[in-house]
């Protein structure tokens, strides 16, 4: 995560905290009570005697900082200001190379890559102009991150390739990343040797074993997707891997059995695996309802639990979610937003039109410039003023705003906050995984 | 709010991720002054110098200790009251006495008397305090004045010890003074030492200020060798060193001589009058850093001359790899085997001498025990080479070389004239006579050039492989570093031999070698004979049996190998004690397959397994109780042994 994000500045000047189940929250977990505090993301392991107090002082935030204040030596200065972030060097840019699709997924929000307009495909002036912008608008002194994006890039194939030797060329000593998200369907020998030499990360979506994909993900004109993506996995383990090979799942309400679609994709190699359920889609039946959420925590704690039982045995488990999450509590992330988009990151369109993000491409609302003539700095600004958490409902209230951030902006756009209670619920079983975790002195905590 | 709240230090709130921790702010000494964070180097140190500590072992008082008239006392404060600051500055005080406990608080305590001692002495007296009532005595120069005897420095530090104790107070203390001109005669003090941590364990922040205790520390990057207190820098330049002409040992590294290459001055045995021969630190500043001559190998020399260019005017190809490497594992056996035999024929136990033992037989013993540690340097040679034959997907080679640094012939694929002169020396059994050493010598001699000894075909071997970076592109990066080892610890052979000669030199041989039995071996000792042939042969088949299948089980397979080494070794010992050496004859049967299969693996193992429990069980029948008793224990551990090896085949998931 870009850290200029949280260069905020500490404001004491910040309204007093209005309810104490805003600030904190107490969590059980096998190694006993934790305490979260969320200003500044901090948790902390209660003792048996301070149990009964904390529990009944949990809602009276004066009784909450005498005691605090008492035992941890806490300041009166809010870790998180409400300082609005001003819009910092760009880090990362991810370009739309082919908006256009050979696959016809019911849930795509990106209507099958056309994003409601014409397919078409990003031709290397722009893809050029987009690199050099990038570099131009970023810290001269750090890498960037290059990332291609769709519909399916790889039908873009030969942009790609030819984008990332240019960047390579042109970043220089600097240094370049590059990520993408494909369907998979389409690697060859080549775009695998092109993974390999290069500094990528592929992210590839697969909905779980062939039948599971297929009825989700089904190819324009027939055929197994699934089995095309085992062709290509073939292909990128002999060509050599790229940096990381991720899956990703998109999980609908009509989901089965996360866990063993979890371990499947596991047991197929791939370096890590998430899930990301859908909550804007065409289709309505394809997006999640307030009740299908309670459903999906149950499959997510045991998918939870199952990375768990490995973890604990300090084997490795890359269960992305859970791992990600993890990484974020022992780091104390606190973050008044929910990504970079529109800060450090932002997305470019066939026609060199610059976008908050890659989920908005084409969105008016979120529209940033262009990258030929320039990058809007003053709807960066708006964009960032409007969107800091603490402005947000029912943000405002919450215990696990800063960890949450508010949501994805695309996501809060169409639909607004439909999983609130569970995000809440999914970080609670994190912290409770942590603190299990962080008991454990064997384990390296990293 | 709850009425009842526990008290702060009663209650754990432990804070689990970064900005939990983050946001505790302890004030104090830096972390990197924590003990436990130390380097074990406080003296002074790296870190801090443990010896500020004992600086304030009395409130008020603050002594150093770094001269050599005593501890001197360089503030005063509160809670003293006796004697000013001013007073201090125009007539310095100086610990003359100290009563306390350094050993048990159950005893009494001690008192000691500081009259002539410096104040690195008197610290290491401090630095022993118990936690507890201390007294002291001060006065105005260093050691007594005629007044004060111990008697009476004990007297009065007893008075006040005791004093202190009933009142249970802070500080006691008493002043005399002198009638006339009100001058201070001493001062006796009685107080608790100071808690140099506080109930939390962290180093007490009233008592030590940020900075008090890293003030004085270790500068490594002074060329401050020369008086490096703890020797930790002395320890990393040369101190004791050879003459350049390698005539004169244990020469003082630091002397300022010029020219070196002379007869270097005698040692002188005081400390003074060596010190005047050694470079001063203004020297050393000057300039003579630059004059001081390379040491190595502890041989001065001011000649450095540069490594030797690759001498092969042609690589080896890869094939020619492999069949060197082949060729080199049947070498590495064949001294396998020279080296064991010598090793057996000295009186040397196969168990270390016992404390009391005499010099002559624990430097035999040591002397045999090094060439035992370079045969099974070369054991794991052996298995290295296999491993990279391995590597490079040829067959493995376990075979005994008939002849040591063969010229090699057409048929056997090695490179054909690679080396000036080979050794072509037929491999035999013989004791470790001076001849033998010699030889053992000669064998692990180093080469400066790839064209010359054995050592130099391992030399050649890595030049081949590292110029040309198309040969084994898969493997290279694991096969270069194990053929490195492989030269490296050769050197090193060639060094322990060489020490071997050394030692044995003042003795006869026939003080440390066995009188070997001239007639024929008794039945007995027969049955011992074909064991440790067993034995040998075992240990040859387990290795290609590890080799054939792949890296799979290999590693339990070589433990295997490993165990079946011991069982040979100790029972060559019984038999050698008997004036009958083994005789590491080489199997009957015909050669079998370069490379095992299976089925043929398993079928080995369990002809070995019968082969060696038919000869226990004969051993035992008619051996002595010593044998009886080996035979009994070999044979349990031999069946367990062979149970495993032929489960760890039968599962091994390499070979259909």
């Amino acid at each position: 995560m870009n850290q200029r994000l949280y260069q905020l500045q500490s404001n004491p000047s910040v309204p007093a905290v209005v309810d104490a189940s805003s600030e904190y929250r107490l969590v059980e977990s096998a190694v006993g009570l934790q305490l979260f505090i969320a200003d500044g993301s901090r948790l902390y392991g209660i003792d048996a005697p301070l149990d009964e107090t904390l529990r009944e002082s949990l809602h009276d935030s004066a009784a909450m900082e005498s005691l605090l204040g008492a035992y941890l030596n806490s300041g009166a200065e809010r870790a998180i200001g409400s300082d609005i972030l001003s819009p910092p060097p760009l880090h990362s840019l991810s370009l739309n190379v082919a908006q256009s699709c050979n696959m016809a997924c019911s849930y795509c929000y990106a209507d099958e890559g056309r994003f409601g307009g014409k397919s078409r495909m990003m031709d290397e002036v722009v893809a050029f102009q987009a690199i050099d912008r990038l570099l131009l608008e970023s810290d001269q002194a750090e890498p960037v991150l290059v990332g291609f994006m769709g519909g399916e890039p790889l039908l873009n194939r030969e942009l790609v390739h030819k984008a990332t030797r240019y960047a390579v060329d042109r970043a220089g000593a600097r240094g370049v990343r590059f990520s993408m998200t494909t369907n998979g369907t389409l690697i060859t020998e080549r775009d695998a040797q092109l993974f390999h030499e290069f500094p990528f990360t592929i992210q590839i979506s697969i909905d779980g074993n062939r039948e599971e994909n297929d009825r989700a993900r089904p190819m324009r004109g027939g055929g197994s997707s699934y089995d095309q993506i085992l062709r290509s996995l073939e292909i990128l383990n002999a060509q050599g891997r790229p940096r990381q090979l991720s899956a990703r799942v998109t999980v609908t309400p009509n989901t089965r059995d996360l866990p063993s679609i979890l371990q499947h994709l596991l047991d197929l190699g791939f370096d890590d695996v998430g899930f990301a359920p859908v909550l804007v889609s065409p289709n309505p039946d394809a997006a999640f309802s307030s009740d299908d959420f309670d459903r999906f925590l149950d499959e997510m704690k045991a998918c939870g639990r199952l990375a768990m039982a490995e973890l604990k045995a300090g084997k490795p488990f890359p269960f992305s979610n859970l791992i990600t999450a993890l990484n974020e509590i022992h780091r104390g992330t606190h973050r008044p937003y929910p990504c970079g988009a529109g800060a450090a990151y932002l997305s470019v369109n066939a026609e060199g039109d610059v976008f908050a993000c890659h989920r908005l491409i084409d969105d008016p609302d979120f529209a940033m410039g262009n990258v030929e003539s320039g990058l809007d700095q003053n709807a960066r600004s708006q964009h960032l003023a409007h969107m800091h958490v603490d402005k947000m409902q029912p943000c405002q209230s919450c215990w696990a705003r800063y960890l949450c951030g508010g949501g994805c902006y695309h996501e809060v756009a169409r639909r607004g906050r439909p999983g609130c209670d569970y995000i809440r619920g999914w970080i609670e079983f994190c912290i409770a995984a942590y603190a299990e975790l962080s008991s454990i002195s064997s384990l390296a905590i990293h | 709010m709850p009425e009842e709240l526990p008290a702060a230090d009663q209650v754990k709130i432990f804070p689990r991720n970064l900005t939990a921790r983050a946001a505790k702010i302890v004030r104090g000494n830096p972390t990197n002054s924590r003990p436990e964070s130390g380097v074990q180097n406080c003296y002074p140190g790296l870190e801090f110098d443990l010896r500020n500590i004992e600086q304030v072992f009395l409130r008020g008082l603050a002594f150093e200790y770094h001269r050599d008239d005593g501890a001197i006392l360089v503030r005063v404060g509160a809670p003293i009251t006796g004697v000013t600051a001013e007073e201090i500055k125009n007539r310095p005080l100086y610990l003359w006495a100290m009563y306390g406990q350094n050993k048990s608080d159950k005893d009494d305590p001690s008192l000691w008397g500081f009259r002539g001692q410096s104040g690195l002495d008197v610290w290491a007296r401090v630095h022993d305090l118990l936690p507890g009532r201390v007294a002291v005595l001060l006065g105005p120069s260093p050691g007594f004045s005629s007044q004060i005897s111990l008697p009476t420095a004990r007297r009065i530090l007893q008075a006040a010890y005791d004093a202190g104790s009933e009142a249970g107070s802070a500080n006691t203390e008493f002043t005399m003074r002198s009638d006339e001109d009100n001058k201070l005669e001493y001062i006796v003090v009685s107080q608790i030492r100071s808690a140099y941590v506080d109930p939390q364990g962290v180093i007490a922040p009233d008592l030590f200020p940020p900075g008090e205790l890293t003030k004085s520390l270790c500068a490594p990057w002074i060329y401050d060798f020369r008086d490096c207190v703890c020797f930790y820098w002395a320890s990393n330049k040369p101190d004791i060193v050879d003459s350049e002409d390698g005539k004169t040992s244990f020469v003082n590294f630091l002397r300022k001589e010029v020219d070196r290459t002379d007869n270097p001055p005698q040692d002188i045995t005081t400390y003074l009058g060596r010190r005047n021969l050694e470079l001063t630190y203004e020297e050393m500043i000057g300039g003579w850093w630059e004059k001081l001559p390379v040491v190595l190998n502890d041989r001065e020399s001011t000649a450095f001359s540069v490594a030797p260019t690759p001498s092969l005017t042609e690589y080896l190809t890869e094939d020619q790899v492999i069949a060197e490497l082949t060729y080199l594992a049947t070498v590495e056996h064949a001294l396998i085997v020279e080296y064991l035999y010598a090793l057996y024929s000295t009186t040397a136990c196969r168990l270390k001498p016992a404390g009391d033992a005499d010099g002559k037989t624990r430097t035999i013993f040591a002397a045999a025990n090094e060439v035992f540690r370079v045969a099974v340097d070369e054991m794991r040679h052996f298995r290295w080479v296999n491993e990279i034959l391995g590597l490079l997907g040829a067959d493995p080679s376990v075979d005994r070389a008939t002849v040591i640094g063969e010229a090699p012939s057409m048929a056997s694929g090695r490179k054909m004239d690679m080396v000036r002169k080979y050794m072509a020396r037929p491999f035999s059994l013989n004791p470790l006579n001076g001849k033998t050493q010699q030889w053992f010598i000669e064998v692990e001699a180093p080469s400066q050039y790839a064209n010359q000894d054995l050592d130099g075909m391992y030399v050649a071997i890595l030049e081949s492989i590292n110029f040309q970076p198309d040969l084994f592109r898969e493997q290279r990066k694991r096969v270069l570093p194990i053929i490195k080892l492989i030269i490296d610890e050769g050197q090193r052979h060639f060094e322990r031999f060489t020490s071997v000669q050394r030692s044995l030199a003042p003795f006869e041989e026939s003080d440390y070698l066995r009188d070997v039995a001239t007639t024929p071996p008794t039945a007995r000792q027969q049955k011992l004979l074909d064991l440790c042939d067993a034995y040998y042969h075992s240990i040859e088949e387990v290795i290609k049996i590890t080799f054939s299948l792949g890296n799979l089980s290999g590693g339990q397979l070589v433990k295997a190998a490993v165990r079946s080494m011991e069982n040979l070794h100790e029972a060559a010992h019984l038999l050698a004690s008997q004036g009958v050496l083994p005789q590491f004859n080489r199997p009957d049967n015909a050669p079998s397959a370069k490379r095992l299969s299976k089925p043929d693996s398993m079928a080995m193992l369990k002809s070995r397994a019968a082969i060696i429990h038919d000869s226990l069980q004969q051993l035992e029948a008619i051996g002595t109780d010593d044998e009886k008793s080996l035979a009994l224990r070999h044979m349990a551990k031999s069946a367990a042994l062979y149970q495993q090896l032929q489960d760890i085949v039968r599962n091994d998931r390499n070979e259909p």
